[in-house]
């Protein structure tokens, strides 16, 4: 049995997703059940599907001493630190902590690669060179933490964590470790990730993308509708257990397939178990749980399975990727932000665009938003490599 | 302050001219001058057929330098990578800038940064953590960072593997790298009889020289590769001495690391 954390207090946070620029867009859709996807293209695609598009961040203008970074994840990024009053409660944790003792964990997994994307379509024909770029401070995986870190004006400690779709879920357990072991006092944790051709042409070629509306643990479910979000958390030792905690992580590996999920769940199983043994609290515990629920039809049977196997089949629950869209690398942030608004509202949000619910998988998902006081929530974060990461907040 | 120290009871270095241990080892030891000899196809034989077939020089670097290393059936991973796997990333935007857009799936699936930890969970059998991350040109020093933390908070015997291959043709104007190079150390909170030394780690603002390659030859892998600024503590670790090394950070910072020989 592993041992409890000591539980770390959320003191701040910003959200941007397809259903607005600040979290009080996510709880209104929260509260009244409606979805941020639309029917839209990105520039250079040529197939059909519902994608969680963030329109705002067109009219970002990075700072002028940090244009090098200039590309529409680091624009992302900055949307939503200038949102949710974020930046001013960074400035007083620096204030608190000094600028060198805050930690920087963000996930991302494709960085700014629409930046070299461009820069093959638009190469030379004449000389074959591809157009100018600076790669490290855009494609380059750890460009956002660069930059986040020039924006805040902080020194500290910090990584980009970058594991497909469990990314900026497992930026909490980083984080947690950094603090614990001394190397930072308090840390900010996110993710941010944005449209690109890679993943919409990848999961396309996988055959992994709904043309309509995605349908998480619908019956007639076709895949998964991709999505953009960058959110932020500031993390603080905690003295008074006041406010929502992160009380608990587990992480774990599939050693199955690529890109395949554990039929039975057996990956996830082990990242939900491991999380309620570190949050010291037991399954029946748990009041809700913000599914990964991608809306493939293996991914929801597996994490159906897996749920099951730890809660048995009476677990409140729902996926709402039907709002905002898979936002990949930064799922585990806009997920774990849901289930902070969730604690803290009092809410649990529906499951949408759901027609016909598939009574094959063991486990049932909450089809209307509900009011309810809960205690402690789960969010399920799993990605491609085999790569799972549940999370516990509580209040 | 929590005390820091933790056993090293493995290190692997893969680079051209060091794809044996025995080479890697007289080199890291000072007794032979590093030569770029160019790396082989390095087929990794811990996977089945099948899923070996489907690797790229990235996983496969990422694998060789493991191979050498005698772990637990419990370790965890941490896998850093700078830039992961750009022959990926150019495969794929050539793809992209075509009419079709035709994207291979294997390609694709290959392309996430994890993508050697997730082979390396098949290959192993192993079902517990890993972590895959990236801090550009410090990638090093922050996975030494998040393996020491692992062993230090989660209690495990953690593995560090650090790579970086080179870059291919289109983008070598724009990321530059000379030698492609593979790092790999286990470290454990116990000392074991396999020990070859200890560290202890903290991050530090104020500015001192980074410690050079001992084997002067080798500074060449040092400063042509990000992954290659470790190089200064596997040579430490290797000559059994005891001394300070220090590694660049970001946000000018550094990495002081005190390496005791056990």
């Amino acid at each position: 049995m592993r041992k409890t954390i000591n539980p770390l207090k959320i003191s701040a946070s910003t959200l941007v997703n397809a259903l607005g620029v600040g979290k009080a867009h996510t709880i209104d859709a929260m509260t009244n059940s409606h979805s941020g996807l639309r029917n839209s293209k990105y520039p250079g695609m040529n197939f059909s599907t519902f994608l969680g598009l963030v329109d705002e961040v067109e009219n970002v203008d990075l700072e002028d001493k940090l244009t090098r970074f200039d590309c529409r994840n680091n624009k992302l990024a900055k949307l939503a630190l200038d949102t949710d009053n974020f930046r001013e409660e960074v400035d007083e944790a620096i204030v608190k902590y000094g600028k060198s003792r805050i930690g920087m964990f963000l996930g991302t997994s494709t960085s700014g690669i629409a930046e070299t994307e461009n820069a093959y379509i638009d190469r030379d024909k004449r000389t074959g060179k591809l157009s100018d770029m600076n790669m490290l401070c855009t494609d380059n995986t750890g460009s956002v933490q660069r930059y986040v870190c020039r924006s805040l004006g902080l020194t500290g400690v910090s990584m980009v964590i970058s594991t497909a779709c469990s990314s900026s879920a497992k930026v909490f357990a980083s984080a947690y470790r950094s603090i614990e072991a001394g190397f930072c006092d308090a840390a900010i944790v996110g993710g941010v990730d944005s449209l690109c051709l890679t993943t919409l042409y990848g999961f396309n070629s996988l055959q992994l993308i709904s043309e309509d509306i995605c349908q998480p643990w619908d019956k007639e479910r076709k895949g998964i509708n991709i999505g953009e979000a960058a959110g932020f958390m500031l993390l603080e030792k905690s003295s008074d257990k006041i406010g929502v905690h992160l009380t608990g992580y587990g992480e774990s590996s599939d050693a199955y397939h690529i890109s395949s999920p554990h039929p039975e769940g057996a990956g996830g199983k082990m990242a939900m178990e491991c999380a309620l043994s570190a949050a010291g609290i037991h399954a029946s515990d748990i009041d809700y749980v913000n599914l990964h629920g991608t809306a493939t039809p293996s991914n929801d049977y597996s994490e159906s399975r897996g749920l099951y196997s730890v809660f048995g089949s009476e677990i409140i629950c729902s996926s709402t990727k039907g709002m905002t869209g898979h936002t990949l690398g930064a799922a585990g942030i806009n997920e774990a932000i849901i289930c902070t608004l969730a604690l803290e509202n009092s809410i649990i949000p529906a499951n949408v665009n759901l027609k016909n619910i598939d009574d094959q998988l063991p486990i049932q998902v909450v089809t209307k938003s509900m009011k309810k006081t809960l205690n402690h929530v789960m969010s399920n974060s799993f990605g491609f490599g085999g790569s799972n990461c549940s999370l516990i907040f509580s209040c | 302050m929590l005390n820091r120290k933790v056993y090293v009871n493995g290190v692997s270095v893969v680079a051209p001219g060091m794809e044996e241990p025995n080479e890697s080892q007289r080199v890291l030891n000072g007794d032979a001058d590093w030569s770029p000899i160019e790396l082989s196809r390095m087929i990794p034989s811990a996977l089945p057929a099948n899923e070996a077939r489907r690797t790229t020089t990235v996983i496969r670097l990422a694998l060789k330098v493991i191979e050498s290393i005698e772990y637990g059936p419990n370790i965890s991973v941490v896998f850093a990578s700078s830039e992961g796997d750009l022959d990926i990333t150019d495969k794929i935007c050539k793809a992209l800038a075509t009419e079709e857009k035709m994207v291979s799936p294997t390609l694709f699936h290959n392309s996430v940064h994890n993508a050697p930890a997730g082979y390396f969970s098949i290959a192993a059998d192993m079902k517990t953590p890993s972590i895959s991350l990236s801090a550009g040109d410090n990638t090093f020093s922050a996975g030494l960072i998040e393996a020491v933390t692992q062993v230090l908070i989660e209690d495990n015997d953690v593995l560090l593997v650090a790579y970086d291959n080179v870059t291919p043709e289109d983008l070598d104007d724009f990321r530059h790298f000379d030698y492609p190079i593979g790092i790999a150390l286990l470290l454990s909170t116990t000392k074991q009889s396999n020990t070859i030394g200890s560290i202890d780690i903290s991050v530090e603002s104020e500015k001192v020289n980074v410690t050079q390659c001992f084997n002067n030859s080798l500074e060449a892998v040092r400063v042509g590769n990000p992954i290659g600024l470790g190089l200064p503590l596997i040579e430490a670790l290797v000559r059994r001495v005891d001394t300070r090394i220090t590694l660049p950070y970001l946000n000018q910072n550094q990495i002081l690391v005190k390496v005791n020989y056990v």
